[in-house]
């Protein structure tokens, strides 16, 4: 073994132990309000299985450093992935719940259908979609439902339970026809009737950091995933949209409004914590990098 | 000082010409190191840009993973030489091919970099992707990545430059054409086309 990389293997494993004892994944447990207790939840993620990075018990690790209770795992057209995913959050740990998702993706529209047992097919018509998800006890949500999918997602408002009202399009310019202001206005319309639809804050996370960035609180009887789906079901969800305005169950906004909801830590780990941890994950970058540039034998 | 895969970015004919002169063996023994190397950048990768550090959990996992990829490379290459260089091991063309990777695991690593070094990542990150550095950066990966294939076949296995295209259009052709199956398989691919069954 030659030494220049021997040192930077050495490097490497300094970087390795330094950056496994620094990390930090302890879900803050759940606090309670109006007797409900507030669950910090994700329902939209995707894996590695179709265009995200992290395998499923990746993802579950990386949502406890999130500080998520809830995470929905909507692969699309896919279940198995999120089937993983929830055996690996039981496997090793309470928390967070891993609801079994599939986000239904056409050309035409985009629906998240969670609380599954199996796959549900594609259709042109989302009509048969929505009855795929409902027959087998789940829940619809409309995922990032911007203007180009309202042609199929208007016209079923009425069967749809909850819709994405806070999305990170939220944090970009309006792109290729992507705005958040679509996605308000379809929640807002779709709530002026009697028909009750459920505020959902989702990341639709792939990859990098924030899982998590945007949020749903889900007010539940405990931290289940029978409890949650209820929660759901019963609209008991409040969501913050990036300029601090609640959408969701009015009652419970008034609820925050009085006794105000501090999240959890939201660690996205870029920051270093304190000078050794600074150095040894740039120690342990630098090792990486030596170890391709230098010679072994 | 400097490795032979890092050697090979700067002169990839005359670099695999002169690995070429080592016997197959000695490559064939490399695999196992090379393979892992090449998935420990992927999963040093995903780990730095999904915690922050090298952690453990994210390694291990990632280098499970992510394996199907040098597993699609090697039914790939096994096509793209299917009935030519029989006297040439396949574990050893493999583990040549291999060493191709670098362009793309540098890549992977000055993005980790910028996770770990940047005042603030997301907007170093929508900077590099909107000032169009990211794309290129990408494209430079493919265009290089291409040119060592190329030349691992043409220089390493010693074929002629006839077949030498067709052996690289073939080993890109299954290895596009196993991605997508992939996809179609699991019902992504046709639904976003339109195709429904």
């Amino acid at each position: 073994m030659r030494a220049p990389w021997l040192v930077a293997a050495g490097c490497f494993a300094l970087g390795l132990a330094g950056g496994t004892l620094s990390d930090r994944r302890d879900v803050v447990a759940p606090s309670r309000r109006g007797g409900w207790l507030v669950l910090e939840g994700d329902f939209h993620a995707h894996t590695r299985f179709s265009d995200g990075f992290l395998s499923p018990p990746e993802l579950v690790l990386h949502a406890r450093r999130r500080g998520l209770h809830v995470l929905a795992v909507t692969e699309h057209n896919l279940v198995f992935p999120a089937k993983i995913a929830r055996w690996f959050a039981r496997a090793t740990g309470a928390l967070p719940v891993v609801i079994v998702g599939e986000e239904v993706t056409t050309a035409g529209y985009h629906v998240h259908g969670i609380g599954l047992q199996r796959a549900v097919v594609p259709t042109r018509d989302i009509g048969p979609v929505i009855d795929a998800v409902h027959a087998q006890g789940g829940l619809v949500i409309a995922a990032h439902p911007t203007r180009r999918f309202w042609p199929a997602l208007v016209p079923v408002r009425d069967r749809i339970d909850g819709s994405e009202v806070m999305h990170p399009i939220a944090y970009q310019a309006s792109r290729g026809g992507w705005r958040w202001e679509d996605l308000r206005d379809y929640y807002v319309d779709g709530t002026r009737g009697a028909h009750r639809l459920t505020a959902i804050g989702a990341s639709d996370y792939h990859f990098f950091s924030p899982l998590g960035l945007c949020r749903t609180l889900v007010f539940a009887r405990e931290a289940s995933e029978a409890s949650v789906m209820e929660a759901l079901r019963a609209g008991r969800t409040v969501v913050y949209d990036r300029a601090g305005r609640a959408w969701g169950d009015p009652t419970l906004v008034a609820l925050l409004e009085r006794e105000p909801y501090r999240p959890g830590p939201r660690d996205d780990g870029y920051r270093a914590r304190g000078w050794l941890d600074g150095v040894l994950r740039v120690l342990g970058w630098l090792g990486a990098i030596g170890m391709v540039v230098l010679r072994r034998r | 000082m400097t490795s032979d895969a890092f050697r090979l970015l700067g002169a990839p004919f005359r670099g695999y010409a002169e690995l070429a002169a080592q016997r197959d063996d000695r490559h064939a023994r490399a695999l196992p190191w090379r393979l892992l190397g090449v998935l420990g950048v992927v999963a040093t990768f995903v780990s730095i840009t999904t915690a922050g550090r090298i952690v453990l959990a994210h390694l291990a996992w990632s280098v499970f993973a992510w394996s199907f990829l040098p597993a699609l490379q090697s039914v790939a290459l096994a096509v793209a030489l299917r009935g030519v260089a029989p006297d040439r091991s396949r574990l050893a063309a493999f583990s040549l091919l291999l060493m191709g990777s670098s362009p793309w695991l540098l890549l992977l690593l000055a993005v980790a970099g910028v996770c770990l070094l940047a005042p603030d990542v997301s907007a170093a990150l929508f900077a590099l992707l909107r000032s169009g550095a990211l794309p290129v950066a990408m494209l430079v990966a493919l265009t290089w990545g291409i040119t060592l294939t190329v030349a691992m076949l043409r220089a390493a296995i010693g074929l002629s430059r006839r077949a030498t295209a067709r052996c690289a259009l073939r080993y890109y052709a299954s290895l596009t054409a196993m991605i997508l199956a992939w996809y179609a398989a699991v019902g992504e691919l046709l639904p976003l086309l339109g195709v429904f069954p």
